[in-house]
């Protein structure tokens, strides 16, 4: 009759204590296990949705910290160089990692792609292109999948390097054109001047030719939002971008620079300042914090590093309040069942106290006495987690709906339509959407884990409890 | 042969600066296969004098000895475990469980050799103390008060131990029920060579017994 059959003996001899204490392992399980349910629900979503979202991230100024600057505080900005972004760029969370510097032009020979603009019938209207400068040869929004080569290739190392007048153009460009690789493609490099009254009066040309090496096709997010079907407009622009290696763009960029200098030799500017878009992909959305934090020590504080992820951030709050208020509930319910059990286990120990005496006063060690009784109270307690599992996530699935409800009124709801084309497009719709219950092993083991070790910790008070049992006293 | 020696004991209970003594420099000793008796007025310590002996509770003073060795030293939870078995007044019987299986608590908790066939060595002890085998499998909430008794004497046996400590154990019993009891203490020290120690406040039971102390004012004189 070791302790564990002793265990065994009093559970189902003691049939109604053991009843009552596993209605309150099942009630208190049943609150834990509906939170965790419902937390899990809101991490899934918030991880399913930032892998989606991809880790990519660039540097930006950060508009808070500059909107009280003055001139002079402008004047003395540090600019983002080649070299910073080369710096982050080795840091060991960095994928790959590019930066961009764009140009804009036009052309009287082609036409751009836009089914909204008639070009033809539109006096004064100019097809727009604008040139995105690459330095990393494999073009990153192809790496990233923003974009796909159909046709052609990318850019070599020596052609960046050296600034050759290459260029990729989008497909829809390419078939309303007639472009093929190896032709060229007219652009103009235009600078208007403007009189007082607000008219035209004059322009300087620049005739720029682009070697087609490669034909491309952006990716196209379909928007599931009935509204953009019903009147939404796209922005075309993705499509009438020519990738160049960055010396191309930066030449075209200098020279309206140069030409605004010679039309207004007051104005301060200078070509030599060049303004880069750094982009880097990062190895997993796991490591956008440390990314983060890594990069920030490496730049002047009023710049911030802004990830595609932070998009689910800016929508996802009534998901973010259901986690948060699941987790509330479940520390709550953590605490309820250590209080609760503790005080029930010790005040059913109180009607034990001459059986343990016995234990003792035969020679038992105490530990296989505590043994006993921690082995009843989480065979119980296993039984109410088991059943819990499944009742748990009934009311896990009843009750997130009113939770969201309750978050979107908590935290507002941003669930305008967006209408424009944009790859990492979310909405507060799609993220709830998103949101499901399930039941999956990882919300099986968390149960377990979290109730059977809340079950042992209530059962410190009734350890103590036996631990300072003096038989003498019990029994004689 | 001495099993049990107790040398210089003592034992008082203080509550602010009173001190009230209960023991004072107590010395006797216990030999195996006799049936001793230590008898005493309510309040006179017999049983502080048990709990003492039976591990239960720890000297202010002075040492006990089993088998020449030290009871603080063994350990008291060992010694508890493999020296002695204690029999309480009240029984203190497992409540939910049968007789048969509250006889076979002390034989996992023992480190003393016990039979493999636990469960039929406690049938046998339970038939030995004249508990039926349908008795024997009974809850022992279902059995009388003498019955009762006669388990928890078997629980006792069930270890195999060299002493047996009983406090009143028929405190609660008739007469018929009580002569019984003491005849199977008689027998466990004269054929089964135990030490039988009981604590009693029945000169009867005192004039039964080989050897019998009375207990008083502290000191133990030999009661003839």
């Amino acid at each position: 009759m070791n302790y564990l059959k002793r265990a065994l003996l009093s559970l189902t001899r003691r049939q109604g204590k053991s009843l009552i204490l596993l209605l309150i392992v099942f009630i208190l399980s049943n609150i834990m296990a509906g939170s965790i349910a419902i937390s899990q629900a809101s991490k899934n979503v918030e991880r399913t949705m930032k892998e989606q979202l991809g880790a990519n991230a660039t540097i930006e100024l950060d508009w808070e910290k500059v909107q009280n600057w003055t001139n002079d505080d402008w004047t003395n900005m540090k600019m983002i160089t080649p070299e910073d972004v080369e710096e982050i760029g080795v840091l060991p969370q960095v994928k790959y990692y590019d930066y961009n510097t764009d140009a804009y032009l036009t052309s009287t020979e082609i036409k751009n792609y836009d089914p909204n603009m008639d070009y033809e019938n539109c006096q004064g209207c100019t097809p727009y292109f604008y040139l995105r400068g690459i330095q990393y040869p494999g073009v990153l929004d192809i790496v990233k999948g923003d974009a796909t080569l159909v046709d052609g290739r990318v850019f070599t190392e020596e052609e960046v390097k050296n600034g050759d007048y290459v260029g990729l153009i989008s497909d829809k460009v390419a078939e309303v054109n007639n472009l093929h690789i190896g032709e060229l493609v007219p652009l103009v490099n235009l600078f208007q001047m403007w009189d007082n009254q607000g008219q035209m009066s004059n322009e300087i040309r620049r005739d720029v030719l682009i070697e087609i090496i490669g034909i491309y096709t952006p990716k196209i997010v379909e928007n599931q939002d009935q509204n953009l079907k019903e009147g939404g407009w796209i922005d075309y622009s993705l499509f009438n971008r020519v990738y160049v290696p960055n010396k191309v763009s930066l030449a075209e960029s200098r020279w309206q620079t140069e030409q605004y200098m010679i039309q207004y030799p007051d104005s301060g500017a200078n070509p030599d300042q060049i303004y880069i878009t750094p982009s880097f992909v990062l190895n997993s959305p796991e490591e956008v914090e440390s990314f983060k934090n890594d990069a920030k020590t490496l730049l002047p504080d009023y710049y911030k590093i802004t990830v595609s992820s932070d998009a689910y951030d800016a929508v996802a709050g009534p998901i973010k309040f259901v986690g948060q208020l699941s987790n509330t509930i479940l520390y709550v319910a953590i605490g309820a069942t250590i209080l609760i059990l503790g005080l029930v286990v010790i005040l059913f120990l109180r009607d034990r106290k001459h059986e343990l005496g016995v234990y003792l006063a035969l020679g038992e060690r105490k530990w296989k006495v505590v043994g006993q009784i921690v082995i009843e109270v989480l065979a119980v307690a296993f039984i109410g987690i088991t059943l819990s599992l499944f009742s748990g996530n009934s009311i896990a699935e009843a009750t997130s709906q009113s939770m969201i409800d309750m978050g979107v009124g908590a935290t507002g709801t941003t669930d305008q339509p967006i209408y424009y084309y944009n790859p990492t497009n979310i909405s507060q719709e799609d993220v709830i959407n998103a949101y499901a219950i399930e039941f999956n092993l990882d919300y099986v083991l968390i149960l377990y884990g979290v109730g059977l070790t809340t079950v042992l910790v209530s059962t410190v008070g009734p350890m103590i409890y036996i631990l300072r049992l003096k038989p003498k006293k019990i029994m004689m | 042969m001495e099993i049990l020696t107790v040398n210089n004991l003592n034992y008082f209970y203080q509550d602010g600066e009173d001190i009230r003594t209960i023991l004072k420099d107590l010395n006797v000793s216990f030999e195996k296969g006799k049936f001793y008796t230590i008898l005493g007025a309510s309040g006179s310590g017999k049983t502080t004098f048990l709990a003492l002996i039976s591990a239960l509770d720890e000297p202010k003073s002075g040492e006990i000895l089993y088998k020449g060795q030290n009871i603080k030293e063994i350990g008291y939870d060992k010694y508890r475990r493999n020296a002695i078995s204690i029999i309480f007044q009240s029984y203190n019987l497992v409540p939910y469980m049968t007789a048969v299986e509250n006889v076979m608590i002390p034989m996992s908790i023992t480190e003393n050799a016990i039979p493999k066939d636990q469960r039929q060595v406690a049938y046998n002890l339970l038939d030995y103390i004249g508990i039926t085998r349908s008795k024997a499998d009974r809850i022992v909430n279902k059995l009388s008060g003498g019955e009762q008794q006669r388990v928890a004497i078997a629980r006792s046996l069930a270890s195999n131990v060299d002493i047996i400590f009983a406090d009143e154990p028929t405190g609660n019993l008739d007469e018929s029920l009580e002569k019984d009891m003491i005849e199977i203490f008689g027998d466990l020290a004269h054929r089964h060579d135990k030490c039988v120690i009981m604590v009693t406040h029945s000169k009867e039971i005192a004039e039964q017994s080989d050897i019998s102390y009375h207990l008083q004012k502290g000191s133990l004189t030999r009661y003839e």
